[in-house]
């Protein structure tokens, strides 16, 4: 892998817990010195929020499909008006 | 990538429909008596489901209380967490040990946006490996690539392209960089 390919592994690892002990210290160590390493590791950071928002909002589309056709089915007639019934009261 | 998609796709629902008629009744009854609507019963129960399915497929995740408790306890959770939030525009919080800190969430859908129109296949990509742990060999195979390693340089080349995406859109903000 070319050489900013094997950085992203590296700062994954880090975030990943990883890496050992020594490896982990002189790893902090070279965020201390270098500011383009530590703004690369919060954007690594930030791009796994994104991955995880990103996965919570493709089963939301999903889930709510499987809802709807759930909701409607005839053979759970019985159990959907219980439900609808519950927000009447 | 579709295949491996659709194969998850068909996992996730056989989960839902396995637990909406025992569960989805209680989690309306529990919404209706605190004031809420069907569509915040609704809302809340994938968003527990999503919660305790992310926690069943993290390696060596055991159940310590009962299914019923845990889906039950994350909904009440979520629920109080609703009344101070606007639940929809956030990333879900309320469940125990959550993958992400809550300091890393998304503070801003519009950089998910973004990201998305930039590189919707890599992120799809990233989701089926991170959040599905679904293997570097069905990763590759579902993109045919010839080898493990083909399909790992590509998983770092699209954490480079998200991370790039999010540092060209993030230069306006100073905080971001301090």
């Amino acid at each position: 892998m070319r050489t900013s390919l094997n950085e992203i592994k590296e700062i994954e690892d880090y975030l990943c817990n990883n890496l050992n002990t020594g490896d982990r210290l002189i790893f902090e160590a070279r965020m201390l010195l270098s500011k383009k390493l530590r703004k690369d590791v919060e954007l690594q950071r930030k791009a796994y929020s994104i991955i995880q928002h990103h996965y919570r909002a493709t089963l939301r589309q999903q889930l709510n499909v499987i809802h709807d056709r759930l909701f409607h089915d005839p053979s759970r007639k019985a159990i959907t008006k219980e439900i609808i019934n519950t927000f009447k009261s | 990538m579709e295949t491996l998609i659709k194969n998850k796709t068909e996992s996730i629902a056989s989960f839902y429909e396995a637990r909406y008629d025992q569960f989805f009744i209680q989690v309306a009854r529990l919404v209706s008596k605190r004031g809420g609507t069907l569509e915040d019963a609704k809302d809340l129960f994938h968003d527990a489901l999503i919660l305790y399915h992310e926690k069943l497929t993290q390696p060596g995740f055991e159940l310590q209380s009962s299914e019923e408790a845990y889906i039950m306890g994350i909904v009440k959770n979520l629920w109080s967490h609703q009344i101070k939030h606007d639940l929809r525009s956030e990333t879900l919080v309320g469940a125990p040990d959550l993958m992400l800190e809550e300091s890393n969430q998304i503070d801003e859908p519009r950089l998910y946006k973004l990201v998305l129109s930039a590189g919707k296949k890599c992120l799809d990509l990233l989701s089926s490996f991170y959040m599905q742990h679904t293997g570097l060999k069905d990763i590759a195979s579902a993109l045919g690539f010839s080898s493990e390693h083909s399909a790992a340089v590509q998983k770092y080349k699209c954490l480079e392209k998200i991370r790039e995406t999010i540092k060209q859109n993030s230069l306006h903000h100073e905080d971001f960089f301090e």
